[in-house]
């Protein structure tokens, strides 16, 4: 049983349950506005469908662990960390910081590093392709989306603000 | 008829040609380039216009247009990133069609279907204008309530044998529909004090997200070994005779439904494209199949959304009621010329109507060309290697989403569904219900709280309006026969499923 309750989708079915009763709570600061009194106020469709995801949940987590029970689908086995979870992590870790730092560094400094460091992530061997492609498409992106079609790429601050109006 | 054939000889002149080819070229690049769409570029534009006759300009602007609205599918087909957000369901089908090393007959399907369908409209459009934009009036909450939820339904089809997933993902969609400040009390809802999501989740970021980099996210996990397939020499195929009249009713009823939809204020080539995608789904033999990358599933939403251009001028050019976003900004185009749409423009300037009905039938000729160049382009992209393109793909993506609202706040949302799409994907949880309940999910919630009011809380209004009682009389009878075959495991009779009988 214990096997069953840890599949992944008996999992997500809890997490989605639990998110949703969450949110259900979190409806009940909407109030109820008084130009529609309380009929379909601004929580009634978010009930709706919170409630919903609820039932479709339990359902979820029920057929999975039925169907683990009589034999249908194998039962969870031990997690097995290997070199392609460090890969998926780094790939996350990789993004959060490039966005993080976007609005602190620019997009003109940040993006050719970034995508540096995710070439070699991927895999990439060739250090022509990994030095030249991420400066010619930052340099492209910079000149047709600033000079162009006038969409404001994050600058950054201090001496990055500097170096973005060298161009643009 | 001297009308007709004024209009047909100021079209037909070398300054207007060039200018409608260079338009729709313009535009086709536009919209295949993730960020960049058709009402910046007719925006860009429409100072140009200023110098030229207002034929020729208004003619410049609905060729971009039209070339825009076809050119978000080239990048939805070969990278899963939808250049516009009238191609987002053209990657449902058309990425995993590329991934299988048909890119360029996928891209053939989309180009020749996508010119069918605005040719399509444009006739309906020149033929019947007047009347249709009556119609167009007569829909009311109701009906769009109706409209959306005959699409939504979809999801029970979408989902295969993984329905109770399917209907979870459009539970999160739906959700996230719903974050944001109430449109009809001004409520803040999930927003949780901040006002980051105070304007809502846009669907653009979380489709980039949920689709491309999602994908990357795997690729990275994967591993280069996966990403071999991304090689190949990709060469436009148009679809041959035979392949077309396979097609016929999948490009007839879709080229209807996009008039019809593109002719409602306010909904737009997407809403079509999705309808167009969910009927395609509903009368199909095989529904299963679609998301795995057939024909059906490109040409359906290429034909939809290109033929709801077409309409959308209907209600622009007969009540100065724009049907999009690109119209509105059309609109400025008339104004700029002192002129305001609506249907006093067919009795003053009938031949600049008549001017702009041939230019949109030339263009979308134009758009077979242009699109095939476009797509010849960027295809060549698709030959290099992931470990190139992946990072590439991500930094398009991020700017595309940044580029909608100049909005950190929108690259974040599609971070987080490049997260929930990873998650989805890994765990076998169909993408596809999470986009289309979150496209769809803000006019089905507005369309009912709305009519309900309007109908003082009496909910036969809803059943007893001929056209929105059809629809949702058509809708329930084909979910309940969807979700009854699947759980008995019987042949969806609906769907063309041809039960099985015993050998005599």
């Amino acid at each position: 049983m214990l096997k069953a309750l840890l599949k992944a989708e008996v999992i997500i079915s809890a997490i989605c349950a639990a998110g949703a009763l969450y949110l259900f709570f979190e409806t009940k600061t909407f109030g109820n506005v008084d130009v529609y009194g309380s009929k379909l106020g601004p929580g009634f469709w978010p009930r709706l469908i919170l409630v919903s995801m609820m039932a479709l949940s339990a359902g979820l987590a029920y057929n999975t662990i039925r169907d683990v029970l009589k034999g249908k689908i194998p039962e969870f086995d031990k997690i097995k960390f290997s070199s392609a979870n460090l890969r998926f992590i780094a790939a996350v870790t990789l993004i959060a910081v490039y966005l993080g730092l976007l609005p602190v560094i620019g997009f003109l400094v940040s993006t050719p590093v970034m995508m540096i460091a995710f070439m070699y992530l991927l895999g990439e061997k060739s250090k022509t392709w990994i030095f030249s492609v991420p400066f010619v498409l930052t340099l492209g992106i910079v000149l047709v989306f600033t000079k162009l079609m006038y969409v404001p790429l994050p600058r950054g601050m201090g001496i990055f603000l500097k170096i973005s109006h060298l161009l643009y | 008829m001297e009308i007709w054939l004024a209009s047909l000889l100021n079209v037909f002149s070398p300054v207007a040609l060039l200018l409608i080819a260079g338009g729709v070229m313009a535009g086709v690049m536009l919209g295949a380039i993730p960020g960049l769409n058709s009402p910046m570029g007719t925006a860009l534009l429409i100072p140009f216009t200023y110098a030229m006759t207002p034929a020729n300009g208004l003619m410049l602007l609905t060729a971009v247009y039209c070339g825009g609205t076809f050119g978000g599918s080239i990048s939805a087909i070969l990278f899963n990133v939808p250049g516009a957000p009238e191609a987002s369901v053209t990657g449902f089908d058309g990425y995993p069609m590329a991934k299988a090393g048909k890119a360029g007959k996928a891209l053939g399907i989309a180009i020749m279907c996508s010119c069918m369908g605005g040719i399509f409209s444009v006739i309906v459009m020149s033929l019947i204008s007047p009347q249709l934009a009556n119609v167009a009036l007569s829909f009311s909450e109701p009906e769009y309530f109706a409209l959306a939820l005959a699409a939504l339904t979809l999801i029970a089809s979408l989902g295969g044998d993984k329905m109770i997933k399917a209907f979870i993902a459009g539970c999160i969609g739906l959700l996230a529909a719903t974050i944001g400040i109430d449109p009809m009390t001004s409520v803040e809802r999930f927003t949780f004090g901040g006002d980051a999501l105070m304007g809502g989740i846009n669907f653009i970021p979380a489709l980039i997200g949920a689709f491309a980099v999602g994908e990357i996210l795997m690729t990275a996990e994967a591993g280069l070994k996966k990403t071999s397939e991304a090689v190949t020499k990709v060469s436009t195929q148009l679809p041959k005779i035979f392949e077309l009249i396979q097609l016929k009713w999948t490009i007839l009823r879709s080229a209807v439904i996009g008039t019809l939809i593109g002719i409602l204020p306010g909904v737009g080539a997407t809403t079509a494209a999705f309808v167009g995608y969910s009927e395609a789904v509903r009368w199909s033999k095989h529904p299963e199949k679609f998301g795995t990358g057939i024909p059906e599933g490109i040409a359906a939403p290429e034909t939809a959304n290109n033929a709801a251009a077409g309409g959308a001028m209907v209600p622009l050019l007969t009540l100065g009621i724009p049907g999009s976003a690109t119209t509105a900004v059309i609109i400025g185009g008339f104004m700029v010329h002192g002129m305001q749409p609506g249907p006093m423009l067919f009795i003053n300037q009938p031949g600049l109507m008549y001017s702009l009905f041939i230019a949109m039938f030339v263009a979308n000729i134009f758009m077979l060309f242009s699109g095939i160049i476009v797509a010849k382009l960027f295809s060549n992209f698709r030959k290099i290697r992931y470990s190139i393109l992946g990072p590439c793909i991500f930094v398009f993506a991020s700017v595309g989403a940044f580029g909608i609202s100049n909005s950190m706040v929108d690259v974040w949302i599609m971070f987080a569904f490049g997260l929930i799409g990873y998650v989805m994907k890994k765990f076998d949880f169909p993408i596809a219900p999470l986009i289309i309940a979150l496209v769809l999910g803000e006019l089905a919630e507005i369309s009912l709280r709305r009519g309900m009011r309007m109908a003082d809380w009496d909910m036969s209004a809803f059943i007893f309006r001929p056209i929105g009682g059809t629809i949702l009389l058509l809708t329930l009878l084909t979910l309940l026969f969807t979700i009854y075959s699947k759980i008995k495991k019987k042949p969806n009779i609906l769907a063309g499923d041809i039960p099985k009988t015993k050998k005599s």
